[in-house]
């Protein structure tokens, strides 16, 4: 039966909210202080009333007192939806101000492309943006790749008795450490470590490129941050292609693809369990499916013809599916070249590499090497048992950081998703195809908001309509917290309103 | 007899000049990549906000140009490339260059990506500092939200300092 919510249940998630807004509040902080910096007076001021407004409302949300009887998974799952719609509002509000943005609908679009590591932009005139507000683009993919939720149960959640809870309704699963808040802590200190790492070989590449110290080291920190959280913002309108460089593109690769492997595989080698990295299923799925995208994509351009040297076919598909398939979004060729010159072999291995995405527990989206993994292994185990006789014990195994007997549980979960996804990606597939996109555009438009990937065929752009705008928002927010904390504040909200 | 060679000497280049131009279609970076088949390997002129940075390579090196909003990769020497003096960014509206160069489609040099390289490279029209005026109206905000704040921060915390005393 569902109850219907209490005082108690709105005041918890309030409160946790709160803790998770004045997280927001205090990363404004980054932002101003680099226009401070470069003397960006007025963007100074945008973040500086930003960052208020977010601490009264964070404040405001967390001085109500939690008084649940307990911290259940419904609180885990609302505060974990609520909070990244809300982050998304207030994030908005530098973009809005800033006069980068059509509306505030737009801005919106940003930050929840940019909270969810889709990647899809709408910001106008994105070459003559100041420091600061680039700042916040990269650093909004960066904390959103991590988590928000992570990032306040890290720092400002000292009770961990909801802590978990809130931890799987940002649809990490993975831990790390017995303890929910060390775990969220291992995962910062991954990627902080990565961070120091990641921003000076990109710096170092930047340099060797040509470009100045200041300048490489802004361009380093930021791609890092969007590569590693597989965002792929840029701060260029060109994306990488700005840089017209093998050597930065395959640094950027790195980072991208380190950031699409599974923290607890990231903590799995730290702590030296290498053999982590070929025997894991995930790993192991993606390589296959990875394989089986590239040749595609490659069998289909050398017939296209577009290419004529072997090592340019390679760059431009290699690059191209694994940003697709590590849901990152970096791309070394124009929206419109896909289209128009990539035919229809090549974009349908993209828009499959989109959806299965990387690996769960990390910073990329889609359905999930380990998902696809667990569902091939389970249509073998169902095979087997009718091969064998019927009182044989057929058992399954995969290896995931340990072996684990495959099971009927893990195999829904699997399915659960798999299938939400699907159902989301046909929704977006038809309300694109309503806003005048053919097929293979509203297909690979869609597979790169449903996977949080952000390449675009072209289709999201400031003109594209208002509805459509929406949908994707939602849909990037959905497919980043993978379905059931979203369930549950519709639930929430439904057993909220009705009448008994 | 030299008096009236000279003349028709010139005529003979304006005429050659204005053929020439004829010839090199004027194009935006949005015609080449949608009409990339029918430009590729051809003499284009361009023209474009020179922005971001001129990344040197040895005797040659990039810049980037937005024309009518794409930006699109210029390769050229460093003696053409020194003509830019401003590029554009938050700061500044970079020059204006006018590139007649050959346009790749997929460019066997540089890896397959869509490039023009530059035989000739003319700033057309100087870059100008982007004037930005500090914003009454977001100053008039912050002076009414940041008292507010701070007011709340201290409130909040010296409730967590009583309650954190009371509760030991």
């Amino acid at each position: 039966m569902i109850r219907r919510p209490s005082t108690h249940d709105y005041r918890t998630i309030a409160h946790y909210t709160g803790k998770v807004m004045i997280g927001i509040a205090i990363l404004f902080s980054l932002p101003l202080a680099t226009a401070l910096v470069f003397q960006e007076w007025n963007t100074a001021l945008d973040f500086a009333n930003s960052l208020c407004i977010a601490l009264l409302v964070g404040m405001g949300l967390s001085l109500i007192p939690p008084r649940a009887r307990s911290f259940t998974w419904l609180h885990g799952m609302v505060v974990a939806s609520l909070s990244w719609m809300l982050a998304t509002v207030l994030g908005a509000l530098p973009y809005y101000f800033s006069g980068h943005y059509r509306s505030f609908l737009d801005a919106a679009f940003d930050v929840m492309s940019g909270y969810t590591t889709t990647g899809l932009i709408l910001i106008q005139d994105l070459d003559h943006v100041a420091n600061g507000l680039n700042m916040w683009r990269h650093v909004l993919t960066y904390v959103g790749g991590q988590g928000m939720v992570v990032l306040a149960l890290t720092f400002l959640v000292k009770e961990a008795g909801g802590g978990v809870k809130m931890y799987i309704g940002e649809a990490k699963d993975e831990r790390l450490l017995p303890s929910v808040v060390h775990t969220a802590r291992a995962i910062w200190w991954i990627s902080l470590v990565y961070l120091a790492v990641g921003t000076m070989a990109h710096w170092v590449a930047g340099l060797l490129i040509g470009l100045k110290p200041i300048p490489a080291f802004l361009h380093g920190l930021w791609v890092y941050m969007a590569g590693w959280s597989t965002g792929g913002f840029a701060p260029s309108s060109m994306n990488v292609m700005y840089y017209h460089s093998t050597l930065y593109e395959t640094v950027t690769a790195l980072f991208f693809v380190l950031g699409s492997f599974n923290f607890a595989l990231h903590w799995a080698v730290w702590n030296g369990k290498r053999r982590e990295v070929y025997r894991n299923i995930e790993n192991l799925s993606l390589t296959a499916t990875l394989t089986l995208t590239f040749t595609l994509a490659a069998v289909g351009l050398i017939k296209a013809g577009v290419y004529t040297e072997p090592l340019a076919v390679f760059r431009r598909v290699f690059y191209m599916i694994i940003s697709g398939h590590t849901t990152t979004g970096f791309q070394n060729l124009y929206a419109r070249q896909l289209l128009l010159e990539w035919g229809p072999l090549p974009i349908t291995a993209i828009t499959i590499a989109m959806l299965i995405g990387a690996s769960a527990c990390s910073t990329a989206g889609g359905f999930k090497g380990l998902r696809v993994g667990i569902l091939v292994k389970a249509i073998i185990q169902d095979t087997r048992r009718l091969l064998v006789p019927e009182s044989a014990v057929v058992v399954e195994k995969f290896h995931h950081i340990r072996d684990v007997v495959l099971e009927d549980r893990h195999v829904r979960g699997a399915a659960l998703v798999v299938v939400s996804y699907v159902a989301l990606f046909g929704i977006g597939v038809v309300l694109t195809a309503l806003s005048g996109a053919s097929m293979p555009e509203a297909a690979f438009e869609t597979a790169s908001v449903t996977g949080n990937v952000g390449l675009s065929i072209g289709v999201t752009n400031p003109q594209m309509p208002a509805y459509l705008k929406l949908w994707y928002i939602v849909s990037m927010w959905i497919a980043r917290l993978e379905f059931f904390s979203v369930y549950a504040l519709i639930g929430f909200i439904f057993a909220g309103v009705r009448r008994k | 007899m030299k008096y009236l060679s000279v003349p028709w000497l010139v005529i003979a280049l304006l005429m050659v000049g204005s053929v020439t131009a004829a010839t090199h279609p004027r194009v935006t970076a949005d015609q080449l990549i949608a009409e990339a088949g029918e430009y590729n390997g051809r003499t284009v002129v361009i023209r474009g906000e020179a922005f971001g940075d001129i990344m040197t390579r040895g005797s040659m090196g990039w810049v980037n140009v937005l024309s009518e909003g794409v930006g699109i990769g210029i390769w050229a020497d460093t003696n053409q490339l020194a003509k830019i003096r401003l590029l554009g960014s938050y700061r500044y509206r970079g020059d204006i260059a006018e590139v007649t160069g050959i346009f790749n489609r997929a460019c066997s040099q540089h890896g397959g990506e869509p490039d023009i390289h530059a035989l000739s490279l003319d700033v057309v029209e100087a870059g100008s500092p982007i004037a930005r005026p500090l914003q009454a109206e977001k100053i008039r905000l912050a002076a009414a939200l940041v008292p507010i704040t701070v007011i709340g921060v201290l409130s909040a915390t010296r409730r967590r300092v009583k309650s954190n005393t009371n509760s030991l």
